[in-house]
């Protein structure tokens, strides 16, 4: 897709700021149904729109990302530009500086079309826990489009942008990629500097992009891939040509089932569609083979002790003092904290902040925090083995297809949706999500499945051509959502 | 090792004061029964055997914590209207807030 429209633009077959008014008209006429966009730049989109036109018509080079519009989660920020992170306690917080991602974005020339709805603070897998209403799954209303990047998937699935960015905590940018039918990477750990990223649990939060394809997926990591002296977890490792996917087959390639991943709790129609597209895989070429993940059944207890002990501390900054929405009524200083906490969180966050205070409370620390960090050492290693023996593994990311808005308001039935995401967030793999195929609702609407293939650390080059070559072999990404 | 825990009132309301988030009555007693019932599921975690582990061994060394120079870091200009802006109560260009020292 982008690699198209870069084409038409060199080419003069349409014009930028055309191209970016037909977004905005997509936008404009189903935001309000989708509700996956809290703040469209119109007029700062148009303006740069209308500069690469200029640099088009004298002539001047233009880089593959320039003038092609992005989307960018709200936890993300930008100078300038209203960001909530999802929260009413950021109502009316605007950027003074752009994120590390959003200086890399612009240096490449592509364009800010909007901020786009998330659970507050990523707290969330079906973006149901935004301040700003649920964002809605573009093939069926009724139903949520995956969280916590659900405004970014939403927006890519239903034609609003070309791209996105999202965030991935313990699974955020992969749920909604699987659950609106669109591909995202989530990068290992360090891979994209983390700096201007709203934190959510600082020892797993990973910024990646959401796009109709993985080449797209691929062209926007290498733009937004790299070390930065302002985020001292991020890796100076050199950045591949992510973008030069060359491969055309799976010959050689070892692909790993982890069979924990499959014994129980997966819904057979989901199981079908990744095993039909395991199959497919080894007619493509590649070696099947089984490996084991033992601590599997640790990673969600494992994760919600670890991510609420983090956004615990993370989010002891959102104070009102220096910036944030103040409660009129405080009488005093502890109130001017404890009112306006409470009046600008939402039940989840408060309920991630109170268990992340417990769990690192004098007297629980090691029973709880401690514990967890030991266990994640071994969950982490038990990849470590697994990529002994394959170089890569293929899993599901969802036990299901996409429910329907408020279907799962108890708390521990949500935590445990993310069965397939947590220990790869909590090891620091890159992960690629990607369709497999679809799935009929009771209500008959066809809702899309997908999978994701876990890479080594700093892997993402393989995983991107192991996804591409399946991609390039299947039409699932071809589909549009319908649902509007 | 993690026990069978009771999140009684006590219990929250010392979380909710250390979290500095006023809580009313209806959500102290929701969230105590809310956190009750997810401390109770983290109780599998006593069967995953950590003793081989050393945290400080298992710490990647390509992320490991690096340490700077003790001068200004920052390469980034504000604006200070910019900052300023989003202060909720200002005074002459001053953060303003409830008095610090009790009465």
């Amino acid at each position: 897709m982008i690699k198209e429209l870069h084409s038409q633009l060199i080419n003069k077959e349409i014009a930028c700021a055309k191209l970016m008014w037909d977004y905005l008209d997509v936008i404009d006429k189903t935001n309000k149904e989708l509700n996956s966009f809290l703040t469209v730049c119109e007029k700062e989109a148009m303006e740069q729109a209308r500069r690469v036109d200029k640099k088009i018509e004298k002539g001047e080079a233009i880089g593959i990302l320039e003038g092609i519009p992005i989307a960018i989660k709200d936890t993300i920020i930008t100078q300038g530009v209203r960001t909530t992170a999802g929260s009413k306690i950021l109502e009316n917080y605007v950027p003074p500086y752009d994120a590390n991602v959003i200086k890399e974005l612009k240096e490449a020339g592509a364009i800010i079309i909007g901020k786009t709805n998330c659970d507050s603070f990523g707290h969330g897998g079906a973006n149901e826990n935004s301040d700003y209403g649920p964002v809605r799954n573009p093939w069926d209303l009724e139903r949520v489009p995956g969280g916590s990047s659900g405004g970014s998937a939403a927006a890519v699935a239903s034609g609003q942008a070309p791209s996105a960015l999202g965030s991935d905590t313990g699974g955020s940018l992969r749920h909604p990629a699987c659950w609106c039918g669109i591909s995202a990477l989530k990068p290992t750990y360090g891979r994209v500097s983390r700096s201007g990223l709203i934190a959510f649990a600082s020892s797993t939060d990973v910024i990646g992009p959401l796009a109709g394809n993985v080449e797209d997926a691929a062209m926007l990591l290498e733009a937004i891939a790299g070390w930065d002296k302002n985020d001292s977890s991020s890796a100076n490792i050199p950045i591949e040509k992510y973008s030069n996917l060359e491969k055309k087959d799976l010959k050689g390639v070892k692909i790993g089932i982890p069979r924990e991943y499959f014994e129980e709790g997966i819904d057979s129609s989901a199981r079908e569609l990744i095993g039909a597209a395991v199959m497919k895989m080894r007619d493509l070429g590649a070696e099947i083979v089984d490996v084991a993940l033992a601590h599997t059944k640790y990673a969600v207890a494992c994760y919600y002790i670890i991510a609420p002990s983090e956004t615990s501390a993370n989010l002891s900054r959102m104070d009102s003092i220096r910036f944030g929405s103040r409660s009129r009524d405080a009488k005093n200083l502890f109130e001017i904290y404890s009112k306006s906490r409470a009046e600008g969180f939402n039940s989840e966050t408060k309920r991630r902040i109170m268990l992340g205070t417990f769990a690192l409370s004098h007297g629980y620390y090691d029973a709880y925090y401690l514990k967890a960090q030991k266990i994640r050492a071994l969950i982490k290693k038990d990849f470590e083995e697994a990529f002994k023996e394959a170089d890569c593994l293929v899993a599901p990311i969802a036990p299901h297809i996409a429910y329907k808005i408020g279907e799962y308001a108890d708390p521990i039935k949500s935590y445990l949706e993310d069965i397939y995401l947590s220990a790869s967030s909590l090891a620091g793999i890159p992960s690629l999500a990607i369709p497999c195929g679809f799935v009929k609702s009771e209500s008959g609407k066809e809702m899309p499945m997908g999978l994701q293939i876990l890479g080594k650390w700093f892997g993402e080059k393989k995983i991107l051509e192991i996804g591409n070559v399946y991609q390039k072999n299947t039409n699932w990404r071809l589909k549009i959502a319908n649902d509007l | 090792m993690i026990f069978n825990l009771i999140v009684d009132l006590k219990t929250i309301k010392k979380i909710a004061n250390l979290a500095r988030i006023e809580l009313s009555d209806e959500e102290e007693k929701l969230y105590a029964s809310q956190l009750e019932n997810v401390l109770d599921y983290f109780r599998l975690l006593n069967e995953a055997d950590t003793s081989s582990v050393n945290l400080e061994e298992s710490a990647d060394s390509a992320l490991c914590v690096k340490m700077r120079e003790d001068k200004e870091a920052m390469d980034r200009k504000f604006n200070k209207k910019m900052l300023i802006e989003n202060i909720p109560e200002t005074e002459n260009e001053f953060v303003k807030v409830k008095g610090v020292f009790k009465e």
